[in-house]
């Protein structure tokens, strides 16, 4: 899976998590600039994406995203 | 020795001219030097403990990295940050924890004679002194995760731990903020001095003229609180909150002050919490240094470690990471329900975000805004009761009065009430101004000298006209 279709199956997730139907996903998006995604969504939607992917984050990866091409990065590692 | 003394000014000017006299290679030499001065004009003896933690940490990251195996580098961390946490619960909760042994021994002594703690401590905690541990901590913890490389120079690093500016009551600076611009120490320009001293003026008009001049009546009711009725104990309270406020924002503006002018941006530690409309959005305004270090090493590991719970791994994150919070104000009861307060409500917040968002949809964005921030506001200044208070049963005594909000309103001498009144409206109102108004019309960065310059003249009259000057130390000092 590319990247593109990556953020295109994280965009319903990120919707859904953070109730908010306006949002738009690039690599650089980051925490910043959606208003509803702090510490405590956080962690909400790191279970939606694990149970999306069936994959298995570890602690230190998620604390390590500076923004959404970390994650993604993250994600490709794990399902490719 | 307080920012707003004489003895301090004398100090800060002395320090700043050999500051920009010196070559810039040795400055991280005075800062020390300075440091120390300041630390010792406190309490001499304990100037071994922060020069004991800053060469431990020191050795520690050093060794953690050099490490051969991770194993060794997680024994050498561990140890490191036990020392830090070692060090800060024994001056600081020793009693604490041997007078509850004591307590609950003497619940199940049968005999009439009550045992007194024999282990008393009677000793003042170190200048700083969870300042100081807390931003080793926080340096450990990056060295060891891999985020940023050890620092090299001692000298460089205990500057880092001892920058006077921020030992009282922080902010709780990273070092890898810090440590960049000290090395590409700069020569003196104007806009630092400048930018510096207007800080430091905004700080200094918050503490004399609000928070010393609220403290008055606060301490006056307080005190003796059991005289006073329900509605003059809820006035006190209100005025509590924008004390508490006026304190510790009007301090980490002068600490900010006088970083700027020895050319250091230290971290922004307020963004105008009193327009927060709820308690997450507070605690992202308020104390922000801390509550983002408290964020990163305390509340993210156990969120995450528990992540499987769902939402209840945030209730419990957040629960004990407030009670610690609290905690770490002091070792008092009344920090820890002052702690728990926050952490219910946040959990709260919580679970109700998605229909509190709903709900806002139907009502205008100006009622909205009214209410979050009244409730917010609300909210806090019931849990500074407790903050306040010296025993639990005190805020609860307290808490009854307020409610039945019976009595007669306590006006003793009248100028000063209404002079109270009178600037924190004029705080509110420039604060409001930043808040909703910004991009319209600003006295304190207006392109013209002559507005700019009345600005700041309005703030000094006011501090010599009506500034508290024996008000005494800051709030967050014995923190």
């Amino acid at each position: 899976m590319d990247t593109d279709q990556l953020i295109e199956q994280l965009i319903p997730i990120f919707k859904d998590v953070l109730d908010n139907d306006d949002i738009k996903l690039t690599a650089q998006t980051t925490a910043e600039d959606i208003e509803e995604w702090d510490s405590l969504s956080h962690i909400e939607l790191t279970v939606a994406i694990e149970r999306h992917f069936k994959i298995r984050f570890a602690a230190k990866e998620i604390q390590n995203w500076k923004n959404v091409g970390d994650l993604l990065d993250s994600i490709s590692l794990k399902i490719n | 020795m307080i920012f707003n003394s004489v003895a301090f000014i004398l100090f800060f000017v002395v320090t700043l001219l050999l500051y920009y006299c010196l070559p810039l290679k040795y400055r991280w030499w005075w800062i020390i030097a300075t440091g120390v001065f300041f630390y010792c004009y406190a309490n001499p003896v304990y100037i071994i403990v922060p020069l004991f933690i800053a060469t431990v940490t020191y050795i520690a990251a050093l060794q953690m990295q050099k490490a051969a195996t991770e194993k060794k580098a997680t024994s050498i961390y561990l140890l490191a940050i036990i020392t830090n946490i070692g060090l800060l619960v024994f001056f600081k909760y020793t009693n604490f924890f041997t007078n509850t042994f004591i307590d609950v021994f003497n619940l199940f002594n049968s005999s009439n004679v009550k045992v007194s703690n024999p282990f008393l401590l009677n000793i003042a905690a170190p200048l700083g002194i969870s300042y100081i541990t807390f931003q080793a901590i926080g340096y450990l913890i990056e060295i060891k995760k891999g985020n940023h490389e050890a620092e090299k120079h001692l000298g460089h690093f205990t500057a880092y731990l001892l920058f006077f500016p921020k030992i009282i009551a922080g902010p709780v600076e990273r070092a890898h903020n810090f440590l960049p611009q000290l090395k590409a120490i700069k020569p003196l320009q104007y806009d630092d001095i400048s930018i510096g001293i207007k800080q430091f003026i905004w700080g200094l008009f918050k503490k004399l003229v609000v928070a010393d001049r609220l403290s008055i009546y606060v301490n006056a009711v307080y005190n003796n609180y059991e005289h006073h009725s329900g509605i003059t104990l809820l006035v006190t309270a209100i005025f509590y909150l924008f004390q508490m406020y006026a304190d510790f924002s009007g301090y980490t503006d002068m600490a900010l002050g006088l970083a700027r002018m020895m050319g250091f941006n230290l971290t922004q530690n307020f963004n105008r919490p009193l327009f927060a409309k709820s308690i997450t959005e507070f605690w992202r305004k308020w104390h922000i240094s801390l509550s983002t270090w408290f964020a990163d090493y305390f509340y993210n590991p156990i969120a995450i470690k528990k992540r499987d719970w769902g939402k209840w791994s945030i209730v419990y994150a957040s629960f004990t990471t407030f009670i610690v919070l609290g905690f770490w104000h002091g070792a008092n009861w009344t920090f820890i329900i002052f702690g728990a307060m926050h952490g219910l409500l946040l959990s709260i917040e919580f679970f109700t975000r998605k229909s509190r968002k709903d709900f806002r949809k139907k009502i205008p964005a100006w009622f909205n805004s009214i209410t979050g921030i009244a409730f917010t506001c609300g909210y806090f200044a019931l849990s500074l009761i407790f903050f306040r208070a010296d025993t639990v049963t005190e805020a609860l005594n307290i808490l009854r009065k307020i409610i039945t909000l019976e009595g007669r309103f306590f006006l003793v001498d009248p100028p000063t009430l209404l002079l109270s009144l009178v600037v924190i409206g004029i705080m509110y109102l420039i604060e409001f101004k930043k808040e909703f108004f910004n991009s319209a019309f600003t006295f304190s960065e207006n392109n013209n000298w002559l507005v700019r310059s009345l600005f700041y003249s309005f703030l000094l009259i006011m501090i010599l006209l009506t500034g508290v000057f024996d008000g005494g130390q800051f709030i967050y000092f014995q923190f």
